[in-house]
This record gives C-alpha cells, sequence and structure tokens, in this order.
C-alpha cells in the first residue's frame, strides 16, 4: 500500500497534471488561435475588444443569471456556490498549498481552516443538488450525456474524500485508504479535464469572442460554396 | 381558433419546396454541403468551440418561448443545436472519426436530416438562448447554419419563395409617381409644401424604409401610415437623406437562410450608400433589416458606412430639441414590445421608450422586457408563412401573448413590420382587445411641425 501510495502521490500525480495543463493550454491555444483565423479572414476586421470584455466579465458574473427572467433559479444558485468551492478549495486550501511547498517551494496564502471546512461542505451540497436537480429536470436529463452524469458525481466524491481526510476520525476508511481514493479521483479529474466539459474552465472566456465573430462574414465565401456545389448558374 | 389544441400537438405547419438534391440520399448530400461551407468559412473553428463548450445545463431550454408552450425535447434549442454538432463531430472531427471506430457510432442519415429541416424551422431564431447559456453556446448561430445547409440542399420553406433572391431587384431610376401623393399628404398635415428627395448625392443618409411603403399599392394601412410618419420624422427635423429605387423595396426574406443572400443585401446597402456619396445608412422599422445591415455592412466594405436605426433618429431629435411630441395625446395604456433582432444585442432598447414617454400618458412594461425579452413569435421569418399560422399563435406566440393580457394595455407597439403583423394575427387568434400599431405610427398623431 505505502508504495502504491507513493505512485499515486508522486509520478502518477505529475502525470496528471501535466496533462491537465498541457491539454488546456493547448485548448486555450486553439481557441485563441481559431479567433485569429476568423478575424483574419472575417471581411469586418473591427474588434470591440472592451465590449467583449465586458459582455465576458457580465456572462462570467454569476448573479447576471438571477436576473431576466430565470426559470431555473435554484439550479443557478448552487450551480453558482458549487463553482465557487471548486475553484478556491483545490487552490487555497492548506494542505495543498504545503504539498506544492514541499514539492516545489512555492507557497501562497491560505483559507482559514473553518472556511475550507466550510466551503468543502458547501460543494458538496451543491454539488450533490446539481445531480438531483440535473434528475429531476426533463430536458436536461434527456439532453444530458455520460460525462454530464459522471463529472458532478465524481468532483462530489472527491470533495467528500478530501473532507474526510481533514478530518481522519469521521472517515469510515483508513487513512491511507482515504489519501489514494481522494488523490485518485483528483488524477482522473485532472487528466479527463482537457477532453471534457471541464475545459470551459480555459475556453470560457472565449465564449462571446467567438459568438461575436461567428457572424463575421467572409466576403465571398458563399460564393465559393455555390461554385463548389456546382450551383452557380442557379442564382 | 381552437382554444383546446395542445401545443405539443400543433406542427410547424411550415411545407418546403424542394429540388431533386432534396431528396434521395440526402444525409450525403447535407454532408457534402456541410463540407463546401466548412471549407470557405471560419464556422469550424466556431462549432469546435461550441462543442466543447455545452453542459446540457437545460437553461436554454427553460428560457425559450417555444420550448416553454410545448415541453417538446424536439424545442430544447441545445437539443437542436445538438443535432448539427453531433453531425459536425461525427463527421468533420479527427475524434469524430476515431469515436466511430471505436465505439461504432452511426453516420447521419437520412432521418436525421428530416429531424434537422422539422425542427431548425420551429425555432424563431431569436438568440434568447445564446443570451441565457452560460457556455455562450450561440443557439442562434448554430440554428442559421444549419439553415443554410438545408437551403443548399434545396429544402426551403415554399413561403420563402425562392432559396436566394436579390434582395433588391429594382432597376429604374425614374422617380415613382406615388411620390406625390406622399408629399400631399405630408401638406394635409403640416400645412406646407414638401419635397421628398430622391436620387440626392451628397446627403448624409441614403433611408431604406425595410418595409412595404404602400404608396405603391403594397403593403396595409399601417404600413403606408409608417412610412408616412417616418418621411413626417425626417423631412421635420431637416435631415439630409435620400431615397433610390433600390432603397425603397421592402428586404428579401433569404437573409433568415442563406449567406449569400445575406452578402448580396449588405453589398446592395453599401453600394447604395456609395453610389449616392451617403456617409450613413438609415433603417426604418424592419428590425431584420437593421441587424442585417448592422451586422454584416462592414463585412463587404462598408465598415466606414454607419448604420442607423430610425428609432434612434427619432430619439435623438426629441433630445436635441427638433422634434417636440405633444405630451398626453395617447392616453390609453400603451406597452412596447421588443423586436428581438434589435432588442436582443441592447442596441437599441432605449430610444423607442424615450420617444413613447413624451407622448404617452402610460407605458407599461412585458413583465420580462428589453435585451430579454421573449419573443412575438413570428421572428426568423416564420411570419412570412401562413400556413404556420396556428403554431406561431399557439405555440411560439403563447408568452407574449399572456404578457399581453396581463398587462392591461389597449394599445401593444411594435416597431417592426413583420413583429407588428404577427402580434396582430396573436391578438385576434388569442381574443385579446388590443390595437397593434407601429412606433411611428403612433408618434405621427403626435407630431407638429417645428419653426
Amino acid at each position: 500500500m505505502d508504495g502504491f501510495m507513493e505512485l499515486v502521490r508522486g509520478p502518477l500525480f505529475r502525470f496528471a497534471f501535466t496533462i491537465a495543463v498541457v491539454g488546456l493550454a493547448a485548448q486555450a491555444f486553439q481557441s485563441a488561435a481559431g479567433l485569429l483565423f476568423a478575424i483574419i479572414r472575417a471581411g469586418d476586421k473591427r474588434v470591440d475588444v472592451s465590449g467583449i470584455l465586458w459582455r465576458t466579465a457580465d456572462r462570467l458574473n454569476p448573479f447576471y443569471y438571477l436576473s431576466g427572467g430565470s426559470s431555473r433559479m435554484l439550479y443557478t444558485i448552487s450551480s453558482i456556490l458549487f463553482h465557487i468551492g471548486v475553484v478556491t478549495v483545490p487552490i487555497f486550501y492548506e494542505g495543498h498549498i504545503r504539498l506544492w511547498e514541499r514539492a516545489l517551494d512555492v507557497s501562497w496564502p491560505a483559507l482559514p481552516a473553518s472556511a475550507a471546512d466550510g466551503l468543502t461542505l458547501l460543494t458538496i451540497a451543491t454539488g450533490s443538488l446539481l445531480i438531483i436537480l440535473r434528475l429531476g429536470n426533463g430536458e436536461a436529463r434527456k439532453t444530458s450525456r455520460i460525462q454530464d452524469w459522471v463529472l458532478t458525481p465524481f468532483l462530489v466524491f472527491a470533495f467528500a474524500m478530501g473532507y474526510l481526510l481533514g478530518h481522519p476520525g469521521m472517515s469510515p476508511f483508513g487513512l491511507s485508504t482515504t489519501i489514494v481514493i481522494h488523490v485518485l479521483l483528483a488524477e482522473v479529474l485532472l487528466m479527463i479535464a482537457p477532453f471534457t466539459k471541464i475545459v470551459h474552465c480555459v475556453m470560457l472566456p472565449f465564449a462571446r469572442f467567438a459568438s461575436e465573430w461567428t457572424w463575421r462574414l467572409v466576403p465571398g465565401a458563399a460564393a465559393h460554396v455555390s461554385r463548389t456545389l456546382g450551383k452557380e448558374n442557379q442564382r | 381558433m381552437n382554444p383546446e389544441l395542445k401545443s405539443e400537438s400543433i406542427d410547424s405547419g411550415i411545407s418546403f419546396s424542394t429540388s431533386p438534391h432534396a431528396i434521395g440520399n440526402r444525409a450525403n448530400r447535407f454532408l457534402e454541403v456541410f463540407a463546401a461551407i466548412l471549407k470557405h468559412t471560419q464556422y469550424g473553428f466556431v462549432l469546435d468551440h461550441f462543442a466543447a463548450l455545452g453542459t446540457k445545463c437545460g437553461r436554454c431550454s427553460s428560457d425559450c418561448h417555444v420550448y416553454r408552450a410545448t415541453g417538446d425535447l424536439h424545442d430544447s434549442p441545445c437539443r437542436r443545436s445538438d443535432l448539427l454538432l453531433q453531425v459536425y463531430r461525427r463527421h468533420f472531427t479527427t475524434s469524430g472519426f476515431l469515436q466511430a471506430r471505436v465505439l461504432g457510432i452511426r453516420p447521419m442519415l437520412d432521418s436525421d436530416v428530416d429531424e434537422i429541416s422539422r425542427t431548425f424551422y420551429r425555432c424563431n431564431s431569436c438568440a434568447r438562448c445564446t443570451l441565457r447559456c452560460p457556455m455562450g453556446v450561440d443557439h442562434q448561430f448554430i440554428n442559421h447554419l444549419g439553415r443554410y445547409i438545408l437551403s443548399e440542399m434545396g429544402l426551403v420553406p415554399a413561403a420563402f419563395k425562392e432559396p436566394v433572391r436579390a434582395p433588391f431587384q429594382s432597376k429604374s431610376a425614374e422617380r415613382p409617381t406615388w411620390m406625390s401623393e406622399l408629399e400631399l399628404d405630408l401638406e394635409r398635415r403640416f400645412g406646407r409644401k414638401f419635397s421628398v428627395p430622391f436620387e440626392r448625392n451628397g446627403a448624409e443618409y441614403v433611408f431604406f424604409p425595410g418595409h412595404e411603403v404602400g404608396y405603391d399599392g403594397q403593403g396595409d394601412h399601417s404600413e403606408k401610415q409608417t412610412f408616412l410618419a417616418e418621411v413626417s420624422v425626417l423631412e421635420n427635423t431637416g435631415a439630409s437623406y435620400s431615397f433610390s429605387p433600390r432603397s425603397l423595396e421592402p428586404a428579401g426574406a433569404g437573409g433568415f437562410h442563406h449567406d449569400l443572400a445575406i452578402e448580396e443585401l449588405a453589398r446592395e446597402l453599401v453600394s447604395e450608400a456609395r453610389r449616392l456619396g451617403a456617409r450613413k445608412i438609415l433603417i426604418g422599422e424592419c428590425a431584420d433589416l437593421a441587424l442585417s445591415a448592422k451586422r454584416f455592412v462592414g463585412a463587404v466594405g462598408g465598415s466606414a458606412i454607419k448604420v442607423e436605426s430610425i428609432l434612434e433618429y427619432s430619439a435623438n431629435a426629441i433630445v436635441s430639441g427638433k422634434l417636440k411630441p405633444i405630451p398626453g395625446v395617447v392616453s390609453k395604456r400603451v406597452i412596447y414590445h421588443d423586436p428581438c433582432s434589435i432588442a436582443r444585442t441592447g442596441w437599441i432598447v432605449e430610444p423607442p421608450r424615450n420617444i413613447l414617454r413624451t407622448f404617452c400618458s402610460e407605458l407599461v412594461e412585458p413583465r420580462v422586457h428589453g435585451q430579454n425579452g421573449f419573443c412575438c413569435g413570428g421572428c426568423g421569418g416564420l411570419v412570412l408563412d401562413s400556413g404556420n399560422r396556428v403554431f406561431r399563435t399557439q405555440v411560439a406566440g403563447r408568452e407574449t401573448a399572456n404578457e399581453l393580457r396581463s398587462s392591461g394595455a389597449k394599445v401593444v407597439i411594435a416597431s417592426c413590420v413583420r413583429c407588428r403583423k404577427q402580434l396582430r394575427e396573436l391578438v385576434e387568434d388569442h381574443h385579446l382587445e388590443m390595437e397593434v400599431v407601429g412606433l411611428h405610427e403612433l408618434l405621427f398623431k403626435a407630431m407638429r411641425e417645428i419653426g
């Protein structure tokens, strides 16, 4: 078990982390390159960067979705709280920071223990609620893919194991087992991040740019399409 | 209208005209067309982006007026978009290629084409789902792309007449004879002579009403009144503008489903503006033409030409004091309906309200309005097809009908010719005691001559 734990916490973690960083960076680069390509080809190259950035910030503001007559308020609120926990705890939990410090001699300010605990429990609760709300909502349920069903429970379970690690007296498993499960779950999530919808963490900032430039016609493209299809004389 | 009709049982009622390509091996033809489009446009990058971002949260569906009426999954924006995105992934991406071989994912079938043609025209393309999607997936664009592919296959709603039609057909440079009748109406109303400019070089604006003008025997009384009112505003504020033969034609329907039609429309707008030496294009109460001009004029070399809506013009004229509507002329409770094409992007939301507040005693708002307003059910060209009226008024327009009913308003104002047509049918089919008017049509009643 010790040897397996060393593997999980060492080379396997480094491998998973590398996959995540390289994969997500590649996706971000691909998005940026695609945007550049789109604007180069577009007939209208004017870019209202500040306007797009404002709209991006607006949509990244979670409270935007609480206005405007939305009828999925509970889902929206749960999602906002869930994301707060998912983003802050892995980065600012003291235990994680100490691991980085030991490995790379880097550190940053940590959350107080009570805050980390509270956010972890919040993430578990809201994540569970999101699963229930997906099950209970017809259109979400019927359009969901495998990853839509699997990812949130994975995250919730990873956070639950993390909480138990911080409170070993509460864990039904042994300490080593809890560590291995927690780290393995995290590693799986890291490795699949670039290939699932988790990729939205790096692609979302480009979303409004994509939507804006989607409508930038490439002059002459439609005529080329007609020609390619042999329909140029049918107009 | 049968009030007992259940929303989910109502077919869209849209019939399609077909070409030889539309029957037979439809899936193959669909993919051929899709490939040609991807080759010559930048849409592939956009599809890659949206395919990766969808979370299937269902928020788009819960905010879609059609889905809210039917509860039918076929009307869910993300499910509909997925019909096209799945085809894209399966046939045009490396991961799709690999998944097909490893997981045995099936290729596109003729039945998939049928489903796309059925569902893509049940959508108003109002972009409310796009606005509400937390991942920014542009369902309106995906709907447009699907329709573009279908159109190139020859699958176009019969009501759109032709797959692609040049938007402006007029070849005559003669001043229309009906302009004298227009000038006479202006004289009767304002007590002085008018000379409406036609083919005038060097004017600031070339004015495209976008709708039928009524004076030439086309269009109804409301459109005639709207046109008279728009010209009245321009004349009474001393605007430097001109008409041209082509500017007086209404915009065609091709822009709802074909990039070539959009490009040709944009080129015509720019060409007319340049030919007359105008610095700006002014669009009348036709929200679709206004949005098309705003979005696409720059793509065809018209970046230096500013696009303005008559709504912005009139609102600015009031602010500057050039236009002073008589306060309180309209005492009935009025409600303003936001046309999706100009309001959804946030472009024109306040100007019409600012205009109305100057002469309407009681202006109320729908519960959800402005950028977030519900579509009237006629957007996306659907209002052009009288065969789908039941779908438009009983399904697509149901949210708006409910809003209108609960507002208690006696007059509903729509600053778009297509919204007005849809709202009139909506009001009739839902037995609402309301009058539907254009904004300038109503403003005309409050106008006094300046000077």
